[in-house]
């Protein structure tokens, strides 16, 4: 590929660029879904083209096409130029990107067994059995299981002599039990919702998760939820499993800690934030036992990589330390309005869309507690597990989550199941609240595939290493 | 453009490949800019060429799907071949429909060249015009400004072929000042006819014309929509109660009251793909024919969409709602929504309120009850109190947890003007609406 970035860079020689770079990215994604015992899709989308990105006179263009000739390299080139001096008409403040060394370098992602190589028939076969399991009783009138493998080779090159290629393969899957009667549903998923869970890897991951050992488990919640009593409406103690968390560490932390959106960029679309440059080093936002960090460099994460579509390496930073806010995640040109470098966030979703601030992977220190002994330390309470449903504000501060499942708290022993639980709360208040964390061994990075942000929408795939948390005066059972 | 001819002929050399069994193949060219701006400046500014093929290979009762954008000769050989190794290697699905016959449809014009010549220079006066606009009255100016020109060609094996060309353009804006905010946005096929000036016009008044906010105490309140937050509850109901693959899997509230009453009887919502007031698409991508299809008439259940597959299940014929076959699972999709009129004013609607709250849009609405739709989401770029008639302050945004379809019941005021919407991938022509009860369980800080 280094001909053709070097084609495609030598177009924007010119006086008044300041900067280029160019991604050539292909992917191929492989999908099955079975439901009731029919193969509901099975498909393969190879996605293949290349983006260019100028800067001109302090301001940005962006062009991209699946067509790969000279004479695609040079209208694509062309093109973002075009749009930069068009952006010129309309410039800001002049554009400083901080310093990156460029780097030469190749990383390739190990797995052990290569997903794209396994029969598709092993795959049905295998979610035929987890499928058929799932259906303990008649009221599980739908059973979902599916898998998704991901397989990505991407090219970077900027003019400042950046060549950097990537490659990787993402491997999850998961299983839903939905039980339906009386014109109500109830839904409960293995290993997590939305789309189970998914880590950078191959089949090895699939045989990890050994979705038909845990169907039958599944079937029986969704059973047990159609059956159970709505959670009423209290302000108490509440317990979040590690699967909630990584929503709720999403949300109400990864977003809110996004620069673009502090800065203003995504206004538009998804919001500000309420995480405002002021309170930078000068907030609290939870409780002195609240450690959130991002970090790009665990092995096998979701949203870990070796270099941004920046060319920016890796890196793990904090962004609320003992409780107190202390870091965002940043891009080129974002870091230097704090006076820093590049943290290494932007990345973009496939050749056609533009680097953007995203989250990579954000987690919550552990602390030290058991989970049976935050039950225990609690009279009455609630315990909530995966997540159901999800909206926040455009600044980040009032949320509201419902998860699949939760279970009464009554001097320290879990008791009835409650089907729709809820709760809502505002951000740093919510934080601030949290009061027990649990130890190192629940510490587990879950994949989240579907982050959506930015015009034209992108999805990005991320990851948040979460353990059980506490949080006390929560309100919860708005829904009726 | 590509154009017909070389998208006909691109599609019949696939065709001619198939050995055995059959294939549908659907090919989507697109051409797409978009101009982002934000605190007063252009930040991003992009382009896009794609031309994708979605392959469908179909032996007996097995199918097989790939997608590729590697339209050179090996890429699309390769594409064929993993389509029907995929088809080969399924068990046998005893519900799959058979592939359509050749159908007629609609002439109709799809694209604006006004749309398809916009050069970037173009948009980015739009945008200085707008953020002259803002400067002018010491606000920022955040949104975006897109044209696009897209072709969806559609052949099978039984010699079905459909050919069309449409663009696309939207327009939005938030103007900020201070705590203030007002927005705007509109939709359309041709660039020299969108309403900018009155869609800003209207954004920057809302923003201007009011206070810093103040908290109001959550519960229930009559409010008054407009069109966006109306077009915001369609989209929900779109997807989980329109769908035929909701009724067929028991969660469409429709399909369980069919023939009853779920809405007051000022509510009528439908489907055209074929009304040139939306966005107009002769066909889906199956090349079955769009059909019109009323959801809700004059309050009563009525109608669902259905692709293929559920058609086939439910035994009745494809309405033409189907989505691409990569995304088929996600049942039928309306993309052309219609709501009727009404015979009021926005300020009749505002008078006739007690005490109430005037709500500009909703924010990241998401289902906690997917039958009932019980939907939670917040307000946003605009709130307001209005008391004995009139709008009397800006309020904090609110937090609501609403059924939307006893929302629906309680509708009490249609407005005679509409507006449409951008949608996922298609459209809203939505009135602003009056209701006499709406939830609100939180608040927020701004």
């Amino acid at each position: 590929m280094n001909s053709e970035t070097k084609e495609i860079l030598n177009h924007l020689s010119i006086t008044g660029v300041e900067y280029a770079d160019v991604r050539i990215v292909k992917r191929e994604i492989e999908s099955i879904r079975v439901k009731n015992q029919q193969v509901e899709s099975a498909s393969v989308v190879v996605d293949y083209g290349f983006g260019v990105r100028v800067l001109y006179e302090g301001a940005w263009g962006f062009s991209s096409s699946s067509n790969f000739s000279s004479t695609s390299f040079k209208k694509t080139a062309e093109e973002a130029l075009s749009i930069a001096k068009a952006s010129t008409i309309v410039k800001g403040k002049k554009v400083n990107l901080s310093q990156v060394k460029p780097v030469v370098d190749k990383w390739v992602y190990p797995v052990a067994i290569d997903p794209f190589r396994v029969p598709l028939d092993e795959k049905v076969k295998l979610l035929m059995e987890a499928e058929k399991l799932l259906h303990t009783s008649e009221d599980i009138k739908i059973g979902e299981a599916s898998l998704e493998f991901l397989k990505q080779d991407k090219v970077f090159a900027s003019s400042n002599g950046a060549y950097i290629e990537q490659s990787f393969i993402e491997s999850g899957g998961g299983i839903v039990a939905y039980a339906i009667k009386n014109g109500e549903v109830q839904k409960r998923s293995y290993p997590n919702s939305h789309g189970g869970d998914l880590r950078k890897g191959g089949w090895e991951f699939i045989l990890e998760l050994d979705l038909p050992r845990y169907a039958q488990q599944t079937g029986e919640e969704a059973y047990q939820l159609i059956n159970a009593p709505p959670l009423p409406a209290v302000v108490s103690t509440l317990i979040l499993d590690g699967k909630q968390m990584s929503l709720q560490i999403h949300e109400s932390c990864g977003h809110p800690t996004e620069l673009d959106r502090v800065l203003g960029t995504e206004a538009s679309y998804a919001g500000t934030s309420f995480l405002t440059l002021d309170k930078l080093n000068n907030f609290k936002y939870g409780s002195s036992l609240v450690n959130l960090y991002q970090d790009a460099t665990i092995p096998g994460a979701l949203g870990s990589f070796a270099y941004d579509d920046e060319g920016v390496k890796a890196t793990k930073t904090y962004l609320v330390k003992e409780g107190m806010f202390v870091g965002y995640l940043t891009s080129r040109e974002t870091a230097p309005i704090l006076g820093l470098d590049s943290n290494g966030s932007m990345r973009a979703d496939g050749w056609n869309r533009l680097p953007i601030i995203r989250m990579t992977n954000i987690n919550i220190e552990p602390g030290n507690k058991t989970l049976e002994e935050m039950i225990d330390e609690v009279e009455d309470g609630i315990y909530m597990c995966t997540n159901k449903s999800w909206s926040i504000d455009d600044k980040r501060l009032n949320f509201q989550f419902g998860c699949e499942i939760s279970y009464e708290i009554k001097n320290g022993k879990l008791s009835k199941v409650y089907k729709n639980p809820t709760y809502t709360g505002i951000t740093y208040e919510f934080w601030r609240n949290l009061d027990a964390l649990g130890g190192p061994q629940y510490f587990r990075v879950w994949g989240l595939p579907n982050c959506g942000k930015g015009e034209p929408p992108q999805t990005a795939r991320v990851g948040h290493g979460t353990v059980p948390a506490r949080f006390r005066n929560v309100r919860m059972g708005v829904a009726k | 453009m590509i154009g017909e001819k070389k998208l006909v002929e691109f599609g019949k050399e696939v065709l001619s490949f198939v050995d055995k069994g059959e294939l549908k193949i659907s090919l989507t060219g697109t051409e797409s800019f978009l101009t982002r701006f934000a605190n007063n400046e252009i930040h991003q500014n992009v382009a896009e060429t794609n031309l994708e093929a979605t392959l469908s290979y179909t032996i007996g009762q097995r199918v097989g799907v790939t997608s590729t954008n590697d339209i050179s000769s090996t890429g699309l050989e390769i594409a064929l071949k993993k389509a029907k190794s995929i088809a080969q290697l399924m068990p046998e699905n005893p519900n799959l429909p058979e592939l359509p016959e050749p159908q007629l449809y609609q002439k109709m014009e799809g694209v604006a060249e006004a749309t398809v010549r916009v050069s970037p220079d173009e948009r980015a006066q739009v945008v200085a015009k707008l953020i002259e606009k803002a400067k002018r009255n010491g606000a920022n100016a955040y949104g975006a400004v897109t044209n696009e020109v897209n072709e969806l060609c559609i052949l099978n094996s039984r010699g079905l072929q459909a050919y069309f060309p449409f663009t696309k353009t939207e327009f939005r804006v938030i103007f900020l000042k201070g705590g203030r905010s007002g927005y705007g946005e509109t939709v359309g096929a041709d660039f020299s006819k969108l309403n900018i000036d009155e869609v800003s016009g209207e954004a920057l008044y809302t923003c201007l014309s009011t206070e810093i906010p103040q908290t109001l105490e959550p519960g229930e309140y009559e409010v008054v929509l407009k069109p966006y937050a109306t077009a915001d509850i369609l989209q929900m109901l779109s997807y989980l109660s329109f769908n035929g693959k909701a009724a067929e899997e028991g969660r469409s509230y429709i399909k369980l009251k069919m023939g009853s009453p779920v809405a007051s009887p000022l509510v009528t919502i439908y489907d055209d793909g074929l009304d040139p007031a939306g966005l107009p698409l002769p066909f889906d991508f199956e090349g079955e024919p769009k059909k019109k299809v009323f959801f809700i008439k004059e309050g009563i259940a009525s109608g669902l969409v259905y692709d293929s597959h559920t058609a086939k299940k439910a035994g009745v014929n494809p309405t033409g709602h189907s989505l691409p076959s990569t995304e088929a699972h996600f049942g039928a999709i309306p993309l052309n929504l219609f709501m009727d009129s009404g015979d009021y004013s926005l300020e009749d609607m505002i008078k006739s309120v007690k005490k109430g709250i005037f709500v500009t849009r909703f924010h990241y609405v998401n289902p906690i009850d997917p039958v009932r739709v019980i939907s939670t989401g917040m307000t946003r770029d605009g709130t307001f109190l209005i008391e004995n008639g009139k709008v009397v302050k800006p309020v904090k945004n609110l937090r609501f947890t609403q059924p939307f379809f006893e929302a629906l019941e309680g509708v009490e005021m249609v407005s005679k003007n509409r507006s449409l919407i951008p949608t996922w991938f298609g459209s809203s022509l939505v009135p602003a609406l009056k209701i006499k009860s709406f939830r609100f369980t939180g608040v927020t800080e701004f």
